[in-house]
């Protein structure tokens, strides 16, 4: 049995890399597969009047629903799912949870960051390990490690029968 | 129906488990001698030890074929007993008791196969009963003893505790392999444009 623990450390270029990559693999595959269920819904009802694209308005809404995803992760597990993969975790610089405030500026800051041929993101290869967005959110991405809890540990020190 | 007695029942189930076992198991074991050949006389002789079970056994194997014999020898002196009764029979056919006792030997022997035959259906009624019994039993404790395990909340515990465990060890070597990656990609960075080394912390 083990727990997470937030550590100290700030995380660098390639595990925030590998992390967004799975999360852009994630919505990838969740938007292409809502895309084909509604396109599929709207050939079976085909019958129907025929007003709208259903792919076009998902396609259109695509950096919205990018923007709830990485939103609502940070503000509720203060993580993404590929962020929770690598081990990683948005925190404030004291430690604590982001608000979604905080969370909505950081998703606005990735644009900022991007928008310069993404160099707001080579920052992270700095001493600091902070991107333009973490500096504008007044964020940080630390390591999440494991560690055994202290009932196993108990349990691995008891000495056998 | 009348419902069957639970000795009755366990006779039928012992006597199907029997026959299941040795034809299911018999060509098993026949391969078996066939690649494990004999051992020599001369070398089982030398084992004095195991003298006594070597007789045991073997007196057990020869036990059909001493009955058959015994069988034959019955019939051939029967035979010659009443070749001699009839013959008495016909030189004697005054006395009428001789055929009367003759004739009640015949009927006895007439009764005695025909109860032969009754418990020799009896008995192949009983065989193949068993063997029905019994195959559908095996698979319901098959079934049963697979759904048990299967079902069980310790082993359950036990597969998840060694998956969790698996996926864990596997998700911590991924992300200590990152964050290696993490300090030579800095590494590699700072030689490039000459930025001084400062804790990231």
């Amino acid at each position: 049995m083990s727990e997470e623990v937030v550590t100290a450390q700030r995380a660098g270029f390639m595990s925030r890399f590998t992390a967004f990559v799975l999360d852009a693999v994630i919505l990838t595959v969740a938007l292409r597969g809502a895309t084909w269920f509604v396109v599929a819904s709207d050939k079976t009802l085909r019958g129907f009047h025929h007003l709208i694209d259903p792919a076009a308005i998902i396609r259109a809404l695509v950096p919205a629903l990018v923007a709830v995803y990485l939103t609502m992760f940070w503000r509720l597990f203060g993580q993404t799912p590929g962020k929770w993969l690598m081990g990683l975790k948005v925190v404030r610089p004291g430690g604590g949870p982001l608000t979604f405030g905080r969370a909505l500026l950081r998703c606005a800051g990735y644009l900022l960051s991007a928008l310069p041929a993404y160099a707001g993101f080579i920052w992270i290869l700095g001493p600091r390990r902070r991107g333009w967005h973490d500096q504008i959110a007044g964020t940080q991405v630390v390591y999440v490690r494991r560690r055994p809890v202290e009932g196993a540990r108990a349990l691995a020190r008891a000495p056998s029968a | 129906m009348r419902p069957m007695a639970s000795g009755r029942l366990l006779f039928r189930f012992a006597i199907g488990i029997m026959q299941l076992s040795a034809q299911r198991f018999g060509s098993v074991l026949r391969a078996a001698s066939a690649t494990h050949p004999p051992v020599p006389r001369e070398a089982a002789a030398e084992a004095r030890a195991s003298r006594l079970r070597d007789v045991a056994i073997g007196s057990l194997a020869a036990i059909p074929g001493a009955v058959t014999e015994l069988r034959s020898l019955v019939h051939a002196r029967t035979l010659r007993l009443r070749r001699l009764a009839r013959r008495y029979v016909r030189l004697r056919s005054d006395l009428p008791s001789i055929p009367r006792g003759l004739a009640r030997l015949e009927l006895w022997q007439a009764r005695a196969v025909e109860q032969l035959d009754r418990l020799a259906e009896s008995g192949q009624h009983e065989q193949a009963a068993g063997r029905t019994l019994a195959a559908g039993v095996v698979k319901r404790l098959i079934e049963g003893g697979a759904h048990e395990v299967a079902e069980s909340p310790d082993l359950k515990r036990v597969i998840q505790e060694q998956s969790q465990g698996i996926a864990g060890a596997a998700l911590t070597e991924i992300r200590n392999r990152s964050a290696q990656a993490d300090d030579a990609a800095e590494s590699l960075a700072r030689r490039i444009l000459g930025i001084r080394r400062e804790s990231p912390a």
